[in-house]
């Protein structure tokens, strides 16, 4: 009876083993992979979204050919849009493996927190995804043409993951945006994405938020290199060009020491914030002095003065944006937690003086003298 | 059933496995609510407190080496009162597996298998821990130890965390909480970490003479306090305040933010290996809910098989409860008293029982 029983129980268990895939088997075939979304701001309310979907075509003998659709719908949230786009294509739409999210300037300044939260909330939502900021209309960026026959989405993935690498832009994904808008001693930065000539896509800008609003004020080029230094952060290699009597000399910046040191005047309560930044690197170009040794320590002293101008700026840019993303906030937080509570951070941190302080190692002029 | 022993280490693992389990994934945000920064304070102080608890049970357990709970309630209460007591044990053991498996289906219904039935997945859990938990106490010591090595997988996986900015600055200034919210933190952390009772009923048959036993008991618990601080610091410095708050499952949640070439989405594989962990706590409660009431060995295979209905059944219940808070807490609190209060009374009466026993054989 015993045996019998068992034998029973073990059949089943075995039979739901087997069968426990079934409820929640999903084949490719019958999905359709969203690889990138764009979303804007409609006239009044509610957004419109767009999203660019691979298609696989069998092509025989083993080969595919990869097809890239664009599809359009307006609706109240992110969520809505989905949901329409899903009954405008067949099969199901997938958006755990969606590349980049790119939000339009307009919605970016109304806040990105409520577009991208069904992404952050849901079991399936990619975190990994890279969001940008466009200037203009984003669905525009999404509909621009492919790039070296790739689909458009991972053409834009590209350009921004080598664009961190050379240092213009932050690598930012859902997963790291959400600590920094939700943090109140924190702010994000975010790449910008633009077309220029009506139809190149380029990405060397930063775009600086406030809390989860774009605060309109972005930083281009070499200022932006400038800022991602600031914060601390390089990635393979930092090519700047410096204006030096006349011409521009190119630095290669590889290797960053950077400190912050945060400190409150007593009396005044001042907020001061020092951040040093040590960089080390060599003299890629430098086009009149072919045949001269380099003045080390003269070129590292105007190259430090083009810094430090640089820097004042973007710090400016900072302070009017009224973007912390530096941290200032958080470090007021653990060190000096009885002035943070008193504070209102949003208002006293235009107050705080940012000084950037650049020292410019030139380790060698290159293959040349 | 006396005959099958376990040794020393095994039951540090027995302890463990039964301790660690779904508790975990949403500790840090649970007690972030109440301690706020703090919150890896509020987990090395419930450790404390258990260390204390695991104190009184050794000194209950030591003035009877080779009987377990079951045994010492009915000495000590007499058969009426004794059987009661064992009864009531039997009823919590049976309802904490049945509310440990359904958070558990529940969390695998969330994250992984949202169409599946709950049914299906009750039947899998349940069904394989019931045919674990049948076996003699050695078999599932020794499976709890193999399973054990996926603890340093864990570990591993939750190394790759550090990839992800973490600011070391979210835990500043330390104290800054107050002694009250990081108490109410540990009371939540206590009940993440339930399952060292199970040395009320393994101890007996642990091989061997009793001396050291309290130091397996204590490393046991130091263990799953640092496993526990470590996962609750890996939350505070991986999200910001306000994020951390936002989240169910952080421990989950830290891993769902990185990605390589080749894996992607950490926080599966994470809660696939998980499920081990999980159904180990199940088997040893439904180990202990047979030991509760009997101390031989047909019956108590018999009794495992009509627990494992039970549990199947009560889970199943449980899960069509739309508000299972206030059910819980009136299964912690009663349980709480269940694992803490009636030790310490029994300890208390021992004493007196001793001198009476040992007036009988002068």
């Amino acid at each position: 009876m015993m045996k019998r029983f068992a034998g029973l129980a073990l059949t089943i268990m075995g039979l739901s083993a087997v069968l426990t895939g079934c409820w929640d088997t999903q084949y490719v075939t019958n999905k359709k992979l969203i690889n990138g979304f764009s979303l804007d701001a409609a006239e009044g309310q509610g957004m419109l979204g767009s999203v660019r979907t691979v298609v696989l075509e069998n092509k025989g003998g083993g080969q595919f050919d990869v097809k890239d659709e664009f599809m359009k719908a307006a609706g109240d949230s992110t969520s809505t849009i989905g949901m329409k786009i899903d009954s405008m294509l067949p099969g199901t739409i997938e958006a755990s493996k969606t590349h980049v999210i790119i939000i339009g300037e307009k919605l970016a300044k109304q806040g990105i927190a409520a577009p991208l939260e069904p992404i952050f909330r849901s079991p399936k939502g990619y975190l990994k995804a890279k969001v940008l900021v466009s200037e203009g209309t984003a669905a525009d960026v999404l509909a621009s043409k492919q790039i070296d026959h790739n689909p458009i989405a991972f053409g834009i993935k590209q350009i921004v993951e080598g664009a961190a690498l050379s240092t213009s832009v932050p690598k930012q994904t859902v997963y790291s945006i959400w600590n920094q808008i939700s943090d109140p001693g924190d702010d994000a930065l975010l790449p910008l994405i633009r077309i220029v000539d009506r139809k190149t896509l380029i990405v060397d800008g930063i775009a600086l938020f406030d809390g989860d609003k774009y605060s309109g004020i972005s930083l281009f080029r070499e200022d932006a290199k400038i800022l991602m230094l600031l914060s601390g952060r390089i990635g393979r290699l930092v090519n700047l060009g410096i204006p030096v009597q006349e011409q521009t000399i190119t630095f290669a910046g590889s290797r960053l020491k950077r400190s912050m040191k945060v400190t409150v005047n007593p009396k005044t309560n001042t907020i001061e914030c020092v951040i040093k930044a040590d960089l080390y690197g060599s003299l890629n170009s430098y086009p009149s002095h072919l045949n001269a040794s380099v003045d080390r320590a003269r070129l590292e002293k105007a190259i430090d003065a083009w810094f430090d101008a640089h820097g004042k700026k973007v710090a400016g840019a900072m302070l009017r944006a009224n973007c912390d993303a530096f941290g200032i906030g958080r470090r007021l937080r653990a060190h000096h937690s009885g002035l943070w509570r008193k504070l209102d951070w949003n208002e006293a941190y235009r107050g705080v003086i940012i000084k950037p302080e650049f020292h410019v190692h030139l380790k060698n002029t290159g293959v040349i003298r | 059933m006396n005959a099958p022993k376990v040794s020393k280490p095994q039951l540090f693992f027995l302890i463990i496995k039964t301790q660690i389990g779904i508790g975990l994934l949403s500790l840090p945000s649970d007690i972030h609510h109440l301690a706020k920064r703090d919150s890896w304070i509020s987990v090395l102080a419930a450790g404390m407190v258990i260390q204390i608890v695991l104190f009184a049970y050794w000194l209950l357990l030591r003035q009877f080496p080779n009987q377990s709970m079951g045994q010492i309630t009915e000495r000590i209460l007499g058969p009426y009162a004794g059987k009661a007591v064992n009864v009531a044990y039997y009823v919590f053991f049976i309802l904490i597996a049945s509310y440990a498996s359904t958070l558990y289906v529940q969390l695998i219904q969330l994250w992984m298998l949202p169409l599946t039935p709950g049914w299906v997945l009750f039947l899998l859990i349940v069904g394989t821990s019931v045919y674990l938990a049948v076996d003699r106490l050695d078999v599932i010591a020794r499976f709890f130890v193999l399973a054990s090595i996926l603890f340093a997988v864990l570990l591993l996986i939750s190394v790759m965390n550090f990839m992800n900015p973490v600011h070391l600055s979210n835990l500043l200034p330390v104290g800054r909480s107050g002694t009250m919210p990081v108490l109410q933190g540990s009371e939540r952390t206590f009940f993440a970490m339930l399952g060292f009772e199970v040395t009320l009923y393994f101890y007996a048959q642990v091989e061997g003479n009793r001396a050291g036993m309290l130091r397996v008991m204590s490393l046991a618990n130091a263990f799953v306090t640092l496993f526990y601080t470590y996962f609750v610091f890996l939350c505070l410095i991986g999200f910001s305040p306000v994020a951390l708050e936002q989240i169910n499952e952080p421990v989950l949640f830290i891993l769902k933010g990185l990605a390589y070439r080749l894996i992607d989405r950490i926080d599966l594989i994470f809660l696939t290996i998980w499920i081990i962990p999980m159904t180990a706590t199940i088997v040893s409660y439904l180990s202990l809910a047979g030991r509760s009431l009997t101390a031989r060995r047909p019956a108590y295979r018999k009794l495992v098989a009509l627990s494992g209905v039970l549990v199947f059944a009560t889970g199943w219940c449980l899960s069509t409860i739309e508000q299972m808070k206030s059910f819980s807490q009136w299964l912690e609190y009663g349980y709480f008293l269940m694992i803490t209060a009636v030790p310490a009374i029994l300890w208390l009466a021992s004493l007196l029982v001793r001198n009476k026993e040992k007036a009988g054989a002068a």
